[in-house]
Formats: C-alpha cells, sequence, structure tokens
C-alpha cells in the first residue's frame, strides 16, 4: 500500500460516511405512520397502512409475480417467480430494523424491477411526495 | 509481446475469469444485490497493466456478455456492463501512476464498481433513495478491491512465463530507444 492507496481508502470511507448519515431514518413522532410505497413498472400502487395482515400480489404483463406480506408495523416478499430468489433472502422490513438493515427501508427484486418502502411520515405529506 | 501472445493470454485471462464468475455464482455471500467477491477484477486488473487498455476493455464486454447468458439474466449484463465500464475507466485513470500501486488500483475499481451498478439502478428502479445503499456498498467494494488488488499484485511478481514475455518486451523497448 502506497501513500495514496491510502487517499484513494480515505476518500472511500467519508463518501460512504457521508451518505450513511445523510440517509433518512424513521419518522418516530406519533402522528407519524408507517407505510408500505410499492414501486413496480406498468402500474402505480396506493400507499398500504401497515396495520394488519394482507398479502399483496404484484402481476406484470411480462409474467413476473411478486406476493408481498404484510404485518403489523412491516413486511417482507415472500414469493418470486425469479431467478435469484433475493428479494425473498433479503427478509423483513419492519419500523425496528429498518435504520439498521444493509438495504435500510427497502426490499428490491432486481429482475422484476420491483422496489417496497417502509416510509414513515404524515399520509397527506406523503402523497405530496410521492 | 507479440499479437499472437497477446490474444492467446487474453483469451486464457477470460476463461480464466468465466470459471471466476461461475465459481462466484455458487458462493452466496449476500442477498443484498451488489455484494460480490468480483474475482474476476482481479484477472482484469492483471489485463490492464500486462495488455492495455483496449484488450482489456475488450476482455471485460466479452465475460460479461458470456457470464450474463451462462449463470444471469440480460438485466445483469446492463448492471455488469455499467459496473465495468466505470471501474475499467477509473482504474486506467489510476493504473500508470507510480503513487498508487495495483492494490489502490484494485479499490478504486471495487468501489466505482458499485457505483455504476447503483446509477444504473437508480435509473431503472425510478428510485433515486438507492444512492444512499453506496454507503454500505462502498466500503464492502473497498474491501473486495483491497484483496482482488493484493493478489492480483503477488500473481503478477510471481507469475513465471507471463513475467519472461514481459521482460523480453520491456527489453525491446529499451533496445528500440537507446
Amino acid at each position: 500500500m502506497k501513500r495514496r492507496d491510502w487517499l484513494i481508502v480515505a476518500i472511500v470511507l467519508v463518501a460512504s460516511l457521508t451518505l450513511l448519515l445523510l440517509r433518512p431514518k424513521a419518522d418516530t413522532t406519533t402522528a407519524a405512520t408507517a407505510y408500505l410505497q410499492i414501486t413496480a413498472p406498468g402500474k402505480s400502487y396506493d400507499l398500504i397502512p401497515l396495520t394488519g395482515d394482507q398479502q399483496i400480489v404484484i402481476e406484470q404483463t411480462d409474467g413476473s409475480r411478486n406476493v408481498v406480506e404484510v404485518f403489523q408495523g412491516g413486511f417482507r416478499m415472500i414469493e418470486s417467480n425469479c431467478k435469484n430468489q433475493d428479494c425473498i433472502h433479503q427478509g423483513e422490513v419492519t419500523l425496528d430494523n429498518m435504520n439498521t438493515r444493509a438495504l435500510a427501508n427497502e426490499i428490491i427484486c432486481l429482475p422484476h424491477k420491483v422496489v417496497l418502502d417502509l416510509v414513515t411520515g404524515d399520509e397527506k405529506t406523503l402523497a405530496v411526495s410521492q | 509481446m507479440k499479437q499472437t501472445q497477446k490474444l492467446t493470454l487474453a483469451a486464457l485471462l477470460i476463461a480464466v475469469m468465466i470459471v471466476l464468475g461461475y465459481i462466484e455464482s455458487l458462493i452466496p455471500i449476500s442477498s443484498v444485490p451488489g455484494i460480490k467477491l468480483g474475482l474476476s477484477n482481479c484477472v482484469l486488473l492483471i489485463a490492464l497493466y500486462w495488455l492495455g487498455v483496449r484488450i482489456s476493455f475488450e476482455m471485460m464486454v466479452v465475460k460479461v456478455v458470456l457470464l450474463g447468458f451462462l449463470f444471469g439474466n440480460p438485466m445483469m449484463i446492463l448492471y455488469s456492463l455499467a459496473g465495468g465500464a466505470l471501474s475499467l475507466t477509473v482504474m486506467t485513470l489510476l493504473e500508470n501512476r507510480r503513487s498508487i500501486s495495483p492494490i489502490g488500483v484494485g479499490i478504486a475499481g471495487g468501489v466505482t464498481h458499485n457505483i455504476g451498478q447503483v446509477a444504473v439502478a437508480m435509473l431503472i428502479l425510478q428510485t433515486p433513495s438507492l444512492i444512499y445503499y453506496l454507503g454500505i456498498l462502498m466500503p464492502v467494494g473497498a474491501g473486495m478491491g483491497f484483496l482482488t488488488g493484493t493478489v492480483a499484485k503477488m500473481l503478477m511478481r510471481t507469475l513465471p512465463p507471463l513475467k519472461r514475455l514481459q521482460k523480453r518486451e520491456e527489453k525491446q523497448i529499451e533496445e528500440s530507444n537507446p
């Protein structure tokens, strides 16, 4: 390792620390409520409040199919007909673990271009930012 | 090195990258997309030092397309291509600087590979918040880049037949530029 090598390491560490610090944290004020936000090609989805148990099927015209299980305070991907099954192994996102997970508040299915976000806040402001 | 020698070496290194890519696909390190060993980066690093920029880029494209069709899917080719192109560009810019060793080049290559992939993911998934994900990916990429850079440095020192070829070439250059 030469001196400039350490400079590269330093730049990387500073940049990643900055990003980690800037990363949005869960809004835990009492007025805030948690929602599931689904982003998938071809269709827009309403915010789904994380208040009770339900299953949401995300079907696309190319045959892609994902099933999300919503429960009190969180959600997980329970089914996907993609090849790598990464989204299922990414586990559940809850209000408690979203600040410590590697993927933070998201579950991503890259092959199907599906992104699940746990968003918190007031429904009206969230609808505007959407 | 003669053109035929370069061609043979490039073909050999591509074969090595395909095998490494296959081995890598068998080792699931993490379900988080983008976190992987990047073993083939080690081979590309050597190619960059020994065979030059053009051949390295060609090797990268061939590797990405072959691996994508063999063990991945067309979407993955797009991600790998973006990561590979950015990483190789940055590694090319750093490669000929005396103050930076192959380890530093490897680290920069690993990190920029992740940046390229996340940039494409942000575009394709229309999710700008993915940029925060780099806060985790970049240190991991740096760690993997450190490993591949170290291995590349050791290999470049110890691979005897290739070293001989290179020495012969240096000699030729010296003779032609007295």
